[in-house]
This record gives C-alpha cells, structure tokens and sequence, in this order.
C-alpha cells in the first residue's frame, strides 16, 4: 500500500502551530475582548480542530469521501445548535400561541391582548 | 476462496512471518488499497456519530450559558486554568506520538510502532492522572453536584441574586462532558496498549497499518473534543459580564 508519508518535520511543525494556538486562546482569555471574547477563543479552537483533522488525522490526504463524512457532522452539528438557539432566544417573543390551544375540542379564536400587541410583554405570573 | 488463506501457510512462506508483506485480503474486498479505505471510512462514520454524542452536551452546554453567563462565568474561575493548560499540552503531545506511530506503522518499522505507541498510552495516563487531582480538588471544595455540592460563600455575595441551580449546572455540565472525555480517553489507552502488544508480537499482517492508523484517528478525535472543552469550560473570561 502506497500512502502519503508525512515527515517527523511537518508533524512536529503541526504541534507548534497547536502549542502557540493554545497559548494564544490562553492569552485571549486575560485581555478586556468583551463580547468578541467567546468567538475569538471558538475560532482558536477551530483552527486547532482543523489543523489536527488536515495533519495528524491524514484528512488533507484522504479520499474525498471522508471529507465529506466530517463536513456534514458538523454541518448537522451547525443545525443543532442553531435550532436550539433559535427556540431559546425566542421564548416570550409570541406568548399568544397558548391562545389558540384547543379548548373542549374546539379552537379559540385569538383574545384582546393578541391583537393590541400585549403580548410582547412577558406575562407577570 | 483462495484469497482467504493467510500467506503464511503457502508452502512459499512457511517459516516466515507475514508481518512485513501485504496485508492479508478479506473476500470481500477488491484490494488491499480498497479494504484499507473501508476501514477508513467506517472510523470516519463512527466518529460523525462521535461528534452528534458530544453535540448534544455542548448544546445543553450552550443554551444554559446564554440563559445565565453570570453564574457560569462564576462557577468556572473555580477551575485551574494552568493545571488545563499542562493537560492540553499533555494530549497535544500524545497526538504528535500517535501521529508518529502512524507513521511508524505506514513505514512497517516495528520497534518504532512499539515505542511511540507506549509514548501516546503514558501521556493518555498522565491527563487522567491531572484530571483525578482536579476531581478531588472539586471534591474537597464541595463543587461535585449530588455530593454535597454548595456554592461557595465568596461567590453567593458577589452575586446575591444568582440562580443557584444554574450555577450548580455549570458543575453538572463540566463533569458529564469531562467525564465522557476521559471514559474515551481510558478507551483509548486500552487500543493503544493493544495496538502496541499485538505489533510487538509481530500479530498483524502488512505491520498492521490499518489497525494502527484507524486507532490513531480514535485517539486524535479525543484530543479534537478536549480542544474544545478547554476554552469552553476553563477559560469563560474574567471580563464577561454577567
């Protein structure tokens, strides 16, 4: 079997790039970023996650078949996230949908605070 | 059928071991190249389903942090952002060592094989052994949920209107999504000292570079999650707001 050999060089060229990576996420982590503090320390760990599939796991070699296994996990792994996000953030935004549950069988039609927009706030209970 | 024969009882090869020549072919396969490539792809698959198992806590990990940052910023300067530090280190290295047994494997040098396989298993072993002093570090400050866990006094009066229930799930996350790491970590040692032992014993056909390059994307996936782990459950910034 005939496969890419990569040199003890790039490898351990690789574990520096992650070594300064790691130290970088590390520093980012002391200095006043605000809310560019939680991307700034996911995009570190991406480029880290990226460069250990591409190198150490041979993906940059590997059939393209594989590439798209690992794509599409995360791809999925995208939507979970943003599907979850998407139900929390919105929580409250629409408070009447509890108005059109069914009640002894038939629909309600939707009620006064509905229509005069009182639903955007949160009920106080 | 013919191809179901191990090489070595071919009258050609009695007396020596297949251990340096091409790996045995199983029926099923057209070549070596392509039975290499299955067993390649199925560990690429297992590890999609990996990513959706580890997915699921970093969901939950998500939404609680978004519905209360204050207590989880709280609740993770608790953690030793040096002592994860050397342990990230500590896993990095092990990836270089897989790697280069990897590479050992790919160049049939067996003794290589061996010595960077052991390397990997004893890093592997010196995380967990990290990890245990941080769990009873956590334990002797009662920060373990279900085991007499109480938010600690300092933090109750920086923030006295906290949710104490969020705070403690910060704790519940970070030993379900630490503990799942280091149960695969401990999985890992296992395949590795396996890999080794069956290498030096000369087990495998073709130096087992299948096997070995399989077992090295298992170990490089475990390294990839704690990638993340670290930032997510160490290093919420001192400068978040709550």
């Amino acid at each position: 079997m005939k496969h890419h050999v990569m040199p003890i060089r790039t490898n351990v060229e690789i574990f520096i790039i992650l070594l300064v990576l790691l130290f970088a996420t590390i520093g980012a982590n002391f200095m006043p970023l605000g809310v560019l503090h939680f991307p700034v320390a996911m995009l570190f760990a991406t480029i880290k996650a990226v460069l250990i599939f591409m190198f150490f796991m041979h993906l940059k070699y590997s059939h393209r078949y594989n590439k798209v296994v690992v794509v599409a996990s995360f791809l999925f792994l995208g939507i979970l996230l943003v599907f979850f996000m998407n139900d929390y953030v919105s929580r409250g935004w629409f408070r009447g949908y509890t108005d059109y549950l069914p009640v002894s069988g038939v629909a309600t039609r939707p009620t006064e605070s509905t229509s005069t927009g009182a639903h955007l706030t949160r009920p106080e209970a | 059928m013919e191809t179901l024969t191990p090489r070595s009882s071919n009258p050609a090869h009695v007396g020596r071991s297949n251990y340096d020549e091409e790996p045995i072919l199983g029926v099923q396969f057209d070549d070596v190249e392509q039975q290499h490539e299955s067993s390649i792809m199925g560990m690429w698959l297992f590890l999609s389903t990996e990513i959706m198992f580890f997915g699921g806590l970093i969901g939950a990990y998500t939404i609680y942090r978004f519905m209360s940052p204050g207590e989880f910023a709280l609740a993770s300067h608790h953690q030793n952002v040096p002592l994860g530090a050397f342990n990230t280190v500590v896993l990095l290295a092990s990836s270089l060592t897989m790697a280069l047994g990897v590479r050992a494997a790919q160049l049939h040098d067996h003794r290589a094989i061996v010595r960077w396989l052991i390397l990997t298993a004893i890093f592997g072993t010196m995380f967990l052994g990290v990890k245990a002093i941080e769990y009873t570090t956590d334990y002797r400050e009662h920060l373990i949920p279900a085991m007499g866990f109480q938010v600690p006094a300092e933090d109750l009066e920086k923030m006295p209107d906290m949710n104490v229930g969020r705070y403690q799930m910060y704790y519940v996350l970070y030993f379900f999504m630490t503990g799942l790491h280091a149960i695969h970590l401990i999985i890992g040692i296992g395949l590795v000292l396996v890999m080794a032992y069956l290498s030096w014993r000369h087990w495998f056909s073709g130096a087992g570079e299948t096997q070995i390059d399989v077992t090295g994307l298992y170990w490089h996936f475990i390294d990839i999650v704690w990638v993340f782990l670290y930032p997510l459950l160490y290093l919420i910034s001192a400068h978040a707001s709550s």
